[in-house]
């Protein structure tokens, strides 16, 4: 019900420019607003506290031409606007062609609503799914409370078993882990011009307030993905509660330059087990160059998140983590 | 001739001696194109002049008293038009089903429970004043787990604290015995027991309920979003202290009830309140959240079972201890106090049973009817252990059930309904008046390949395994409860249009879509030639609510009593027009025939002329009390085959077969879809649907449509739905009444599937992927 959505000011703009000084003005009392998928529910909810304002103003950036727009050249790559939507994304045929690994993970997001509405970018910027952080009667951590209301409560689904701080919750995302894992940089319009971040880089430690890197005035405009990894095996892997509708309990991405049954290039992301994308390089270091058999990939898998100290409820998200893993490894072995 | 059987009261009409041409068709169902055009108008899309918009202030806590309230600063905001607390409604009660509760106590016993009533000139403004309204709460320790609470004596209550019904319900037994328990076992070879738990779940109806209500300062007028309008009428009369005439309700689309919105909705009071203050319309609707937090739940169960049998696998004995959440209120409208141990009694034959069920009150929201209330728990448990006995037994779960076939009912609906009847240690063998529960099996089974049950197990490729489960069901639905009222009236006018009214709410099972054709049939007429006046209370008498699949089976009878009676009159102004006796005419098709000679006939409409215009045709009808005997039952089987792989723990369903006896179909297309419908809940109830809590507060956290996991349409497999149809004389053209109960075999049968694929049972309800991960995990260190 729309009409029941606090009071706010709403701004098109027309060019990324106007964009950032809409937000600039309205410092960290604006939201940019691309499909509203996540925005809008959370303002709904009416969820707030000392780290988390009531947005005022959103900017739409629906209008900017340049951030709905896909291109591609062998030489610099696949540039895609951040308000390009999930649905363009799984029925564009470069993509498809040659970054599947962003098509697979598009077409498991959601629902074909949310797909034809969220964006790339409000994939990669949504927040946490924790059932606190949802609910507008917990003042938990993540919104400037004093208390993780997860970590003894109620974590099964949407928490991390590695990496974790005062937050506990996992990030979310699956476009994430698919962009990292081919090597993906963010571009990000500030007053002051462009700055280009790996994506990697992007994310935020579970300490922080916000899980990316974006300061009030800073919008996200545009990933890119080069083209070195195009020819590569790519392979995304989601489990979920149900077969639609449901965030990863966990989820990885996968990368690999195959020679002569060698693997001689692999990166291995994977997604709703850490605070953010969580880069499996144990794994990545135990295969590089070698020939995949039965027993390395047994060893890789476990490996690969020997890290975790699971929740009280939600370990087995490591042996899913494994199993995950280890298929999509064997996926490779020839 | 033998006297027709029909539940009516008076006189039956005879059979129609010709072939159907109305009943046993797949019609599609009236309001379809309406409703996917989206021309429906549902309650919250009524809009009056005037109108203001009204906001519920529910306590955020499920234990809580209320300190001090100052309303204060809301009532000072412009646009603001009533503002209703404790503090001037009191001796003001509501109803949560009948249930009477405090309209807005002190003391608040679940979350979301009443604390202010706001009306308003928009939402924006309601919403405002609900945040201006200064409420001081002491948080009180919640009750919230059943077995913590019931270890514990009752706790102390404080100011006007109260749990309604706990004085009949809480912490009482309630118990079906017969034959020697001890003796049962002691004859046994081979006893099991093992114990079941099921979850507390929510309904997720895709109308959040949703009222306009208008005072005009005589007469009351409710738009709603329930499953009665009789029901509801009633209550909201005593509530406000009017006279039930001068109460009207109005239904004429609802957006899913599944037993939630059985009787009157909480916010119906406090809106119609709120328009007797101010004298102008007010209309309120849920949020999602609200929705998800202030409705009935599922009673979350836990259930023991022990059986007995010889080597054979006939059962010699069976004990079971259920306990269950009640909630915060309870009445016989809204909880079940024997219906787990009465399926346990009589879905198996066995001379010796003792069964035993308990409710415990708690914090933990309000509960009540929510499609097959008690009886999916108690089929999940049953149906579950009854595999885990064939496994103990090496038999066949089929083979096993057919042997402990049981013909006969031994104990009665009614029993438990009162709270002098704890105890039933009778004996009886009551008849049914119609069973097809073997052919349900046979033909669930047969559809899904049993025979190759064994072989496919190696099917499944590489990691995942593949299985075949079944379970059964019976259920006492559709059929005769209280008040015992369920009438029609059939007006043929002058000019040949027809109106059936029926006091029923079209819940969207195509009620209104039956009754046409059971009058049609009846009348000798189209369908589509029978208007219905229905989910009104002006113009129809007392109708039953829609739920526990009762419309068919109560007001079919009705109809047809009624359509039969209008036809014989109008048969009286065609006779002198044949020159023949009216015995001799019949009808079908919009034509009125001798029997003897089919060539003499008029048509329908022509005869319909001779009406006096100023006095229409009235044919009348009234369903008569169930008898003693036989008890009427519907019942049916489920087969699902699955594979599970054994390394992610992932379930695919890969089709489910069902065989319902639902008596006859009036119309087919109606019975599949609800047998689609049931088995979808029974996916969500088998593997992802739950109400989730925090431990500590005990307030719900999945209040959206995301975090409670119902079932999606890829979640859902290739159905093949079957009816195996059979006369039951008691009942309109043999329709017992379809629709709820059809998800009750569903989880039992995943859940038996699943152990037949990998050989895990799973005896906690829903089955997710932290379960299956873990179970498979453990399996694995075992070796």
């Amino acid at each position: 019900m729309l009409y029941e959505l606090p009071a706010f000011l709403h701004a098109d703009a027309e060019t990324v420019q106007e964009a950032v000084s809409w937000l600039e003005r309205w410092g960290n009392e604006a939201r940019v607003i691309a499909g509203g998928t996540d925005l809008l529910s959370l303002m709904k909810d009416r969820l707030e506290g000392p780290q988390l304002k009531t947005p005022r103003a959103l900017i739409n950036i629906k209008r900017i031409a340049e951030m709905q727009r896909m291109d591609h050249d062998d030489e610099s790559g696949l540039r895609i606007g951040a308000a390009v939507t999930l649905s363009q994304m799984g029925a564009s045929d470069i993509i498809s062609k040659r970054y599947s690994l962003l098509s697979q993970a598009a077409r498991q997001i959601g629902t074909t609503q949310i797909r034809n509405m969220g964006t790339i970018g409000g994939n990669l910027c949504q927040r946490p799914q924790c059932m606190y952080f949802r609910h507008p009667d917990f003042p938990c951590y993540k919104k400037g409370g004093r208390t993780c209301y997860a970590v003894s409560g109620e974590h099964r689904y949407d928490h991390s078993v590695v990496n974790y701080g005062k937050c506990v919750a996992a990030h979310p995302s699956d476009m994430a882990p698919a962009l990292i894992a081919l090597n993906a940089s963010a571009v990000i319009a500030t007053s002051n011009g462009e700055k280009k971040v790996p994506l990697q880089d992007f994310f935020l430690a579970p300490n922080d307030y916000t899980e990316t890197v974006l300061k009030p005035g800073e919008l996200l405009v545009e990933l890119r993905v080069p083209s070195e990894s195009s020819k590569s095996n790519q392979l995304f892997l989601k489990h979920c509660v149900r077969h639609a509708s449901d965030f990863a309990l966990a989820s990885v991405a996968m990368v690999a330059e195959m020679s002569a049954g060698f693997v001689q290039d692999i990166r291995i992301v994977m997604g709703g087990v850490a605070p953010f994308p969580y880069v499996v390089d144990k794994t990545e270091e135990m295969i590089s160059g070698k020939k995949l058999d039965a027993k390395l990939i047994s060893q890789a898998a476990e490996a690969s998140i020997s890290g975790a100290r699971p929740l009280p409820q939600n370990g087995y998200k490591v042996n899913l983590a494994k199993a995950l893993i280890k298929r999509a490894l064997e996926s490779i072995r020839k | 001739m033998e006297k027709s059987k029909l539940l009516v009261k008076g006189s039956a009409p005879p059979l129609l001696d010709r072939e159907l041409t109305v009943v046993g068709k797949p019609l599609n169902r009236r309001d379809a194109l309406e409703k996917v055009t989206g021309k429906a108008k549902y309650s919250g899309d009524i809009q009056m002049p005037e109108m203001l918009y009204g906001k519920i202030l529910g306590c955020p806590y499920p234990r809580a008293r209320i300190i001090k309230i100052d309303t204060t600063r809301a009532e000072a905001l412009p646009g603001v038009a009533a503002v209703l607390t404790k503090e001037n409604t009191k001796g003001w009660r509501t109803y949560w089903y009948k249930v009477p509760q405090i309209a807005f106590p002190e003391c608040i016993t679940y979350e979301g429970q009443e604390v202010a009533a706001v009306a308003a000139k928009d939402i924006p403004t309601a919403q405002k004043a609900l945040d201006l309204i200064d409420v001081e709460y002491e948080i009180l320790t919640p009750m919230l787990d059943k077995e913590e609470t019931i270890k514990n004596p009752p706790w102390p209550l404080i100011a006007d604290e109260e749990y309604p019904g706990s004085d009949v319900y809480d912490r009482k037994k309630y118990v079906i015995k017969r034959g020697d328990i001890d003796k049962g076992f002691a004859e046994a070879d081979v006893i099991v027991e093992d114990t079941y738990t099921t979850q507390a779940s929510c309904h997720g109806t895709i109308q959040t309920r949703a009222c306009v209500a208008s005072w005009d300062g005589r007469n009351l007028t409710v738009w709603d979003a329930i499953q009665g309008v009789w029901n509801t009428k009633e209550t909201l009369a005593k509530s406000l202290g009017l006279d039930p005439d001068k109460v009207r309700v109005i239904v004429k689309y609802l957006g899913g009830g599944f037993g939630s919105k059985a009787w009157s909705q909480r916010i119906t009071y406090y809106a119609a309140k709120l328009s007797m203050i101010t004298g102008r319309p007010v209309r309120i609707e849920r949020s999602r959240r609200e929705e998800f937090v202030n409705h009935s739940r599922r009673w979350d169960c836990k259930m023991t079972l022990k059986m007995g049998a010889k080597k054979d696998g006939t059962l010699t004995a069976i004990y079971q201890t259920a306990l269950v959440n009640i909630g915060a209120a309870a009445n016989e409208e809204n909880y079940y106090c024997v219906q787990i141990i009465w399926h346990t009694s009589n879905l198996h034959a066995c001379p010796n049973v003792y069964l035993e069920q308990v409710g415990v009150y708690t914090n933990l929201q309000i509960t009540g009817p929510t499609r097959s209330p008690l009886n999916k728990p108690a089929i999940f448990a049953l149906e579950s252990h009854m595999d885990k006995m064939a496994a103990a037994l090496e038999m066949d779960p089929l083979a096993f059930r057919l042997k402990n076939y049981a013909t006969h009912c031994s104990i009665s609906a009614e029993f438990g309904a009162y709270p002098d009847a704890a105890v039933s240690d009778r004996d009886t063998k009551i008849p049914y008046s119609s069973k097809n529960l073997d052919e349900c099996m046979k033909l669930a089974t047969q559809t899904i390949g049993w025979e190759n049950r064994s072989s496919k197990r190696s099917v499944g490729s590489g990691t995942k395994r593949r299985g075949i489960g079944m379970a059964s069901y019976l259920v006492f639905q559709g059929v005769g409860l209280m008040p015992y009222a369920a009438n029609a009236d059939v007006d043929i006018n002058h000019d040949g249009t027809i109106d059936l009214r029926v006091g029923v709410v079209d819940i969207g099972g195509g009620q209104q879509t039956i009754f046409s054709m059971i009058a049609a049939e009846e009348l000798g007429v189209a369908a589509d030639d029978v208007s219905v006046v229905f989910g009104d209370t002006e113009g129809t008498r007392y109708g039953p609510s829609c739920h526990a699949s009762r419309a068919t089976a109560e007001l079919g009878p009705a109809v047809l009593q009624a359509a039969a009676e209008a036809r014989q009159k109008l048969f009286e102004i065609a006779a002198p027009q044949f020159e023949t006796d009216v015995r001799k005419l019949r009808s079908k098709n919009g034509t009125i025939y001798v029997a003897s000679d089919p060539s003499k006939s008029m048509p329908f409409r022509e005869v319909c002329n001779k009406i006096d215009p100023m006095n229409p045709i009235r044919g009348s009808g009234s369903r008569a009390p169930n008898p003693n005997a036989p008890m009427f039952s519907t019942f049916g089987a489920q087969a699902v085959e699955l594979e599970v792989d054994i390394e992610t723990g992932l379930i695919e369903i890969l089709k489910i077969t069902a065989a319902h006896d639902f008596g006859r179909a009036i119309n087919p297309k109606l019975c599949i879809s609800q047998i689609y419908g049931g088995i979808g809940f029974g996916i969500g109830f088998a593997l992802s649907e739950e109400s989730i809590y925090d431990p500590r507060s005990g307030k719900l956290l999945s209040t959206n449509l995301h975090q409670y996991k119902m079932p999606t349409s890829l979640d859902v497999p290739a159905i093949h739905a079957i009816l195996t149809e059979d006369e039951d004389p008691y009942f309109a053209y043999s329709a017992k009444g379809a629709g709820e109960n059809t998800n009750a075999p569903t989880p039992a049968a995943i859940r038996n599937a699943i152990y037949d694929a990998i050989g895990i049972w799973f005896n906690d309800l829903p089955i997710t992927p932290d379960k299956i991960i873990n179970a498979i995990n453990a399996k694995k260190k075992k070796g």
